[in-house]
């Protein structure tokens, strides 16, 4: 088994654009206050975003500080940086810049220039990166499966490094689909509690350089290992059993088993179908040994980028001794079988916690990490 | 070097006609069902290459599934921007069938296969990276199913402004299919994948290329390459609204009579390498 070192992390999300912003706010247990935007008809949501998410302006500047940032960080030579894979996860891509562009010339066609590489190779081409480009759109396991084909290609030997990239922009067709979804809460964001409402959707944009030696200095994390697969009961919801399989090869493929394991960091996105599902697959699986927690509060639901930055903000809150609880969680749900912790958690310096992330279409990836 | 052993090939284009043809009606009559209900004309233009590909194989459930497309389910998309532009509440159903990984996973829930199942966009060289992929990140023994799928969208006059192309260029609906199974063994086979940065490179590289291998170079590539050895012209697209590689390399593939290798020059002048055999 070969391991993966997470070289670096770079994050824009709304828990803050620094290590520091974000301990505060994964330590308080109290989620960043929600800003309010309208989906197409009017209505009015919470959205979670560091800043007015109504333009797209800042948007490929964002993109392109985050990832300059984390390339900066893991202090990578000059060849390795024109010749790095470079992987983005995302579901958005570049929307917000096509629903603005809808609003500036409706007289030419909707989606002009389309072309699902695109966001990719615009930002490589901004920040000099000649290697391989991949972009990854399973859904709400984009940014994961990012991560774990980049760990693959470096365990094949194909870089020594890869660039990891997880993006979600405000964008008011996805605001509006999940509303016709009915899966937004009006408030708050309380997953496995019984008086959830739904999820509330976010923006971000994380970045890792992913090695496949240590760096000089300590690492964020190691990637162990993980696993996918698309399960194909349902185009949106999951099951318990196929959720089971996928945590279990995750752990086979990191050489781990179950009692390994430190914690877990549940997908947990407050809607009935998936606690349901998940908190039974974790029950089944681990059988309420181990603390869970969503970070989903902290950050909304950052659906293709949620993979990475959540992974980021558990690494964060790891590297200062505790596992953040989970905001909203008061009463277990009837039938529910998994009680997140709400309190952080102290976890041990060295071990390993178990991270998921599943979307529509099937889509279910585990991660194992350590430090 | 996971070699990659080709099962099946298949691939199609329709060029399109001035509207859009039903394509349920072409599944029904293939596959004797008319498919899944409220689908995106990506998922059938995907059931209906893979099922011809397939044929009459069934696939273990732990094959995975690799789909790559230039625009994705783009006739839902623009629908959606339009309707949220007025002011409309988004169908949900369709809202769902915009993520491109809706393609895949009706693939996998039609063929009961559970293993992975990404899709991966790229600028340049997409159908190479889904070889790649499969070839660097799935265990040996693995069957895969590699897909390039794109759907045209009417009024044609439009979707050729919104693609940046010229009055007459050929549009039309495409579906290319590629079964595989990873590691070694008898047949037909992608023995080697490279990546080159430049033209030197490539130059150096084809200086160790065997002498009973025939080359086959796309366009980009032969013009990069005037005083290049003797070489065949890739199968070139009808369509412009595609995935050229894609096309490109199955025919290739469907067409090797003995060591091959086939190359393409991306814009920016990185070049891909597949090496096979018969």
């Amino acid at each position: 088994m070969q391991t993966t070192y997470i070289r670096s992390l770079a994050m824009q999300a709304a828990p803050g654009a620094t290590p520091t912003e974000r301990l505060d706010v994964l330590r308080s247990g109290l989620p960043p206050q929600a800003v309010r935007v309208s989906d197409h008809t009017g209505q009015r949501w919470p959205y979670m975003s560091r800043r007015r998410p109504d333009t797209a302006a800042s948007f490929w500047a964002d993109m392109a500080a985050v990832a300059e940032d984390a390339l900066n960080a893991a202090d990578l030579s000059d060849h390795a940086r024109t010749t790095l894979p470079v992987l983005l996860g995302s579901t958005c891509l570049d929307m917000p810049e096509h629903e603005a562009a809808l609003q500036t010339q409706p007289q030419v066609p909707a989606l002009m220039n389309a072309h699902c590489g695109r966001t990719l190779d615009q930002l490589a081409t901004e920040l000099g990166l000649g290697g391989p480009q991949f972009t990854l759109s399973t859904a709400c396991s984009s940014a994961a499966n990012a991560l774990l084909h980049a760990r693959r290609l470096l365990v094949a030997g194909q870089a020594d490094h890869a660039l990891v990239i997880g993006t979600e922009f405000y964008n008011g067709l996805t605001l509006s689909g999940f509303a016709s979804l009915l899966l937004l809460s009006p408030e708050t964001f309380r997953p496995f509690d019984a008086a959830r409402e739904g999820l509330i959707l976010g923006e971000a944009v994380g970045a890792m350089v992913l090695s496949r030696q240590p760096g000089d200095r300590r690492d964020l994390g190691r990637l162990l290992g993980g696993a996918t697969g698309c399960d194909p009961s349902s185009p949106t919801n999951s099951s318990p059993e196929f959720l089971v399989r996928i945590m279990q090869q995750a752990l086979d493929d990191a050489g781990l088993t179950t009692d390994d394991l430190l914690a877990i960091k549940a997908h947990g996105t407050g809607t009935p179908s998936n606690d349901a599902a998940e908190g039974a697959a974790l029950n089944r699986l681990f059988g309420n040994r181990h603390p869970v927690t969503s970070l989903k509060p902290y950050f909304g639901h950052t659906l293709g980028a949620c993979g990475l930055v959540e992974l980021g903000g558990l690494l964060e809150a790891w590297s200062a001794g505790f596992l953040p609880a989970t905001p909203g969680f008061r009463t277990l749900d009837t039938g529910e079988q998994i009680t997140p912790i709400t309190q952080p958690h102290p976890l041990p310096a060295e071990g390993a916690v178990l991270c998921n992330s599943f979307g529509f279409g099937g889509n279910t990836t585990s991660l194992v990490v350590a430090r | 070097m996971n070699a990659l052993r080709i099962q099946a090939s298949h691939s199609k284009e329709w060029p399109a006609a001035e509207t859009a043809t039903n394509l349920a009606e072409t599944l029904r009559e293939l596959t004797g069902r008319p498919g899944p209900r409220r689908v995106s004309r990506l998922v059938r233009l995907a059931l209906l290459g893979a099922r011809q590909c397939l044929d009459t194989r069934q696939l273990p459930a732990d094959s995975a599934v690799l789909l790559t497309t230039r625009t994705g389910p783009v006739a839902d998309t623009v629908t959606l921007l339009q309707q949220g532009a007025a002011g409309l509440p988004l169908p949900p159903v369709q809202f769902v069938n915009v993520s491109s990984n809706m393609v895949s996973y009706y693939l996998a829930a039609e063929l009961g296969v559970q293993g992975s199942n990404q899709v991966i966009l790229s600028r340049d060289h997409a159908w190479f990276g889904l070889l790649e992929t499969a070839q660097l990140t799935l265990p040996p023994g693995t069957p895969v199913l590699l897909g390039a799928v794109e759907e045209n969208l009417w009024p044609l006059a439009e979707h050729r402004q919104r693609l940046g192309l010229a009055d007459a260029a050929p549009l039309g609906d495409s579906s290319h299919w590629l079964l595989v199974e990873t590691g070694e063994g008898p047949g037909p086979c992608i023995t080697a994948l490279e990546r080159h940065p430049d033209d030197q490179a490539i130059r150096s590289r084809l200086r160790q290329c065997p002498p009973e291998t025939t080359l086959t170079l796309t366009a980009s590539a032969r013009q990069a390459l005037p005083e290049g050895p003797p070489c065949q012209s890739a199968a070139r697209s009808q369509l412009q609204n595609g995935l050229p590689d894609a096309h490109a390399v199955i025919h290739w593939l469907a067409e090797l009579t003995g060591p091959g290798w086939w190359l393409d020059r991306s814009p920016r002048g990185q070049w891909v390498v597949i090496a096979a055999q018969p």
